[in-house]
């Protein structure tokens, strides 16, 4: 792997390399990211072929994981928009203000820290798209709202508002499914 | 200062309010406990959201969840597959294979093609009606295919479960669309009383099972016993330790058993598996009687055919038209009388007797038959299977080497096999007529050989494709270094289950095209991954 990064370019076998490294997390990203194992599989490889083709513009002080999960949840991303189900995510509108705070139920801590797997992911496919795609972008790949927006073209606040609502649902899904 | 609100705090607990506002908000916290509380539990939060997103695998925890279980429900469903083939080929050998066809041998995997394709001209020319009750036949194994395809995908439920939902299903569609169901459970019994009816078709499940009463559907009994008194107008369809019919049953009788014991009266056919089956004293069955059985034993009356295989038969009723003898041994005792010929396969002549009083109105034909020796029993078969799995062996491992791609088929779901299946199936019938309809034109023959050699090679590499793929699951997507024993395994496996006796040959050709379909569409996916606009391919 380091040879790679030391590298000018990129070889095929270095190629073949990275996405044995990195196939499954680009895969699960997809997986969250478009709810369906299909979709997802055909999306990773169009990631690792996008990825192939622009090798040539990764900037090296940047993680390649990070680089990789960027380009896939781009591509994630306009497909949901091509998709035009959930429209409502890239309208610029910060329509929905967390009015519901104090109903809702408060943080899961404990049931998150027992939750199995399955459960989580059960809870998660079952949101909303907008919803779950911040969720993902924030603890899945971990950006910031920041960094979120911009992806998004959305507004920093809309963005934090998109997250707190996302959250309430999660909870409210696990707590009437599990408790 | 007053409390910030949810949100703000869930903001500040993901680090993601400016430093002035989280500044204030620090400060309120060292002074509100509640606030602190909500902030803390809002992190840890956080930090367990982060938690279960990056642990659940989601690509790998599939895969390795269903791959397992689509490897036994691929098997599941090919050895069901195959058996309801086999079975359906042997009806048709039993029921319609006139003297003219009698040498294509049934019991010889070559001949089986020959057997249906001519059985099928035979009915086309000679009987309508025999044809129609295939075609029913075969959309009723292609149905319950289909519903079990269907509940699999549709519940996600285990291929038991599955299996289960799609009998009941199917029984329930069985004849009698209008019927619905009656399930019954009980333990130690189930009675249907004398005075009862039911109107539905019946499944049921107990340790002994009486029906005494009438019941207007089919009986579908699972039991240590079952014993029908009553009066059935379905059919009756018994698995137990015993089966007793004494009743009336309007449609067939089939009976999985260690004894099954037809009397009474059966208006459609007898099928009985067991380790003794008889038709009694008294008992008539006016259509045709099949029996598996270790020793049976037919001393009622039966209007039309008598077919037997297994161990020994004994004779001493009246049977209406033909008997057919594939028993170890045969005897008909006086009284007994066949209204037809009676044929018989015995590998001694002693084995077959006639004692004086039994009559055959039609011919005697005592074939004599000596036993090939079971390909099972000879060395040089497992020599020869060992040869062929090296070579598979080797081969595959040289085209995995040069093409990974190929090595990891996508079956893992219920859609990806069906579309294997169907792909395979088509490739494997068009492509040689392709390659005729080609090769008659001068200039096409070339393109057709070549076809026809690729076809060739196809064929023998889709098992080692499908081989890959089983081992690979079985061995819970394994690294590099166990690929190698992954195949090995799945070609052993593969090896083993089209050597099965009985049913290894439909096994054989339902890999074959599975495995044919996978090879051609991992070949397209790696034609299609090489076009893209790159130069260097990725090794996948």
């Amino acid at each position: 792997m380091y040879a790679i990064l030391d590298g000018p370019t990129p070889r095929t076998q270095d190629f073949g390399e990275i996405y044995k490294a990195y196939h499954r997390r680009v895969l699960s990203l997809c997986r969250y990211l478009l709810n369906s194992k299909d979709a997802a599989e055909d999306a990773a490889h169009e990631v690792f072929l996008r990825a192939q083709w622009k090798f040539s513009t990764y900037d090296d002080r940047m993680p390649l994981s990070s680089w990789l999960l960027g380009i896939a949840s781009n591509y994630c991303i306009d497909l949901l928009r091509r998709r035009g189900v959930e429209m409502r995510v890239f309208e610029t509108a910060a329509a929905e203000l967390p009015e519901r705070s104090s109903r809702g139920p408060g943080p899961l801590t404990q049931l998150l820290a027992t939750e199995q797997g399955d459960r989580i992911r059960a809870a998660l496919s079952e949101l909303p798209d907008r919803f779950r795609l911040v969720l993902v972008l924030a603890y899945y790949n971990e950006l910031h709202y920041d960094e979120i927006a911009r992806m998004l073209g959305l507004k920093r606040n809309h963005v934090a508002t998109l997250i707190f609502r996302a959250k309430q649902q999660l909870r409210e899904k696990l707590q009437e499914k599990y408790l | 200062m007053t409390c910030p609100s949810e949100f703000e705090l869930s903001m500040y607990a993901g680090g993601e309010l400016p430093e002035s506002d989280a500044h204030q908000i620090r400060e309120h916290l060292s002074s509100c406990g509640t606030c602190r509380a909500l902030a803390q539990a809002l992190e840890e939060e956080n930090r367990a959201l982060v938690h279960a997103f990056q642990e659940i695998d989601v690509a790998g925890a599939d895969a390795d969840e269903t791959a397992g279980s689509i490897v036994v429900s691929l098997g599941l469903l090919i050895v069901g597959g195959a058996l309801a083939v086999r079975v359906v080929l042997d009806w048709i050998s039993r029921l319609t294979l006139p003297s003219a066809l009698e040498w294509v041998d049934p019991s010889q995997t070559t001949g089986q093609l020959n057997l249906l394709f001519n059985s099928i001209a035979y009915f086309i020319l000679n009987g309508g009606e025999m044809l129609m009750s295939i075609i029913e036949e075969a959309s009723l194994v292609a149905l319950s295919a289909l519903i079990i395809f269907g509940v699999i995908k549709i519940l996600r439920r285990s291929i038991g479960t599955s299996v289960m939902l799609g009998v009941v299903v199917l029984m329930s569609v069985f004849e009698s669309p209008s019927y619905a169901l009656d399930v019954r459970r009980g333990t130690p019994q189930v009675t249907v009383r004398a005075e009862e009816t039911i109107d539905d078709t019946l499944i049921a499940f107990g340790e002994t099972i009486n029906i005494e009463g009438v019941v207007n559907g089919d009986v579908v009994a699972f039991a240590r016993r079952i014993n029908v008194r009553g009066m059935v107008k379905g059919n009756v369809i018994g698995f137990a330790q015993h089966v007793e019919v004494s009743g009336n049953v309007e449609g067939d009788m089939i009976g999985f058993a260690q004894s099954v014991q037809a009397g009474g009266h059966i208006m459609k056919n007898v099928f009985g598996f067991g380790q003794t089956t008889s038709v009694s004293d008294g008992a008539r069955v006016d259509g045709n009687v099949t029996l598996f059985a270790g020793e049976a034993a037919v001393d009622g009356t039966i209007a039309r055919d008598l077919t037997a295989f297994g161990g020994r038969i004994d004779i001493r009723g009246n049977i209406g038209r033909n008997v057919e003898s594939r028993s170890v041994g045969i005897t008909l005792v006086a009284p007994a009388r066949v209204g037809g010929d009676l044929t018989a396969h015995v590998r001694r002549a002693e084995l077959a007797r006639i004692a004086d009083g039994a009559t055959v109105a039609g011919k005697t034909d005592i074939r004599v038959e000596p036993p090939r020796p079971s390909r099972y029993t000879t060395f040089s078969f497992y020599i020869w299977q060992a040869i062929w799995l090296a070579g598979s062996f080797i081969v595959g491992f040289i085209l995995f080497s040069i093409f990974p791609p190929l090595g990891k088929p996508d079956l893992e779901s219920a859609n990806a096999l069906l579309k294997a299946g169907s792909i395979g199936f088509l490739a494997t019938v068009a492509t040689p007529i392709a390659a005729i309809i080609v090769g008659i034109t001068m200039i096409g023959l070339p393109v057709a050989l070549l076809t026809v050699a690729a076809w060739l090679v196809g064929l023998y590499l889709a098992k080692i494709v499908l081989a890959s793929f089983v081992g690979r699951a079985l061995l819970k997507s394994p690294d590099e270094t166990d690929r190698v024993v992954a195949l090995f395994v799945g070609l052993l496996l593969i090896y083993i289950a089209v050597n099965l006796p009985y049913i290894g040959g439909v096994i054989n050709f339902l890999l074959t095209i599975i495995g044919f379909g996978a090879l051609v569409a991992a070949v397209y996916q790696m034609l299609r991954w090489r076009s893209g606009p790159t130069t260097p391919q990725p090794a996948a």
